[in-house]
């Protein structure tokens, strides 16, 4: 799964915002990106023979920016490398066939009880869930 | 010959009011079931979360019927009621996190999907005896 994560991170790098996996630190760069999933399940389809491998997991997506705004920015640009237009989108990790679609998203909220460091301001912030689909190459 | 026909249609027509209603009936109770089992779902995930098992007892469901001519459609909404006071509040929070951290629990999605094929499996009997 970690791999996984990996790649999401490395897909993102090319937006320039920071990326976190499942801890943020107390004082982050804003905006930044927030990943966190499970460990990962097996595949839903049952394997002809022997142990297949495959990965299927729910990968949230946080953006968190200064202003809702902001977050929807971001968020366009990470839905646009992740997964345009919501399709299914080939992610690169070694030895592995792997994808992700975007399924569903949750409104922009203020999250008010978190201020920005040295500011009143509170972040606002933005979740997308993504299907992650993952299977050993052949 | 004419009356005889109509009389046969008639006991078709009725026959096939009267399988309607049931099975509309045994429809709903097949949704209603699936409602139940997600319902208990989402309630053993939150119970085994530390910071909101409280809201597993606001995890409810409502199954409505709207149809006319003789359609007509059944849901069933399932998940954590939110209200003045309610842990209920909390779920958004269980299940999508803050700016500062992701959901931990379970997405209710999974859930539903988990529901599917019994689901499937319990329609699928239902129509195979209507026929």
């Amino acid at each position: 799964m970690l791999a996984h994560i990996q790649a999401i991170q490395s897909g993102l790098s090319s937006a320039g915002y920071p990326v976190y996996f499942v801890s943020v630190p107390s004082a982050p760069t804003f905006p930044y990106v927030l990943l966190w999933s499970g460990t990962g399940s097996p595949g839903s389809e049952e394997p002809l023979c022997g142990p297949v491998g495959d990965i299927e997991a729910v990968v949230g997506v946080t953006v968190v920016a200064g202003t809702p705004a902001g977050v929807l920015t971001v968020q366009a640009k990470v839905r646009g490398i992740l997964s345009p237009g919501d399709a299914r989108t080939a992610l690169t990790v070694a030895g592995r066939s792997a994808s992700l679609k975007r399924t569903g998203g949750q409104t922009v909220q203020v999250d008010r009880d978190v201020k920005i460091p040295g500011t009143d301001t509170s972040p606002a912030f933005s979740v997308d869930l993504y299907d992650l689909h993952s299977t050993p190459c052949l | 010959m004419t009356s005889l026909e109509a009389s046969g249609f008639s006991e078709v027509i009725q026959a096939f009011a009267t399988a309607e209603r049931a099975s509309a009936s045994q429809a709903r109770a097949v949704v209603e079931r699936g409602a139940m089992n997600i319902k208990r779902q989402l309630q053993r995930e939150l119970s085994d979360s530390k910071h909101f098992k409280g809201v597993a007892r606001d995890v409810s469901y409502d199954v409505r019927t709207a149809g006319a001519f003789g359609g007509g459609i059944i849901e069933a909404e399932i998940g954590p009621e939110s209200g003045p006071g309610s842990a209920g509040n909390l779920a958004n929070v269980a299940y999508f996190g803050t700016s500062r951290g992701g959901g931990t629990v379970p997405d209710p999605s999974l859930a539903l999907a988990a529901e599917v094929p019994r689901f499937e499996r319990e329609l699928g009997r239902l129509v195979g005896e209507g026929l």
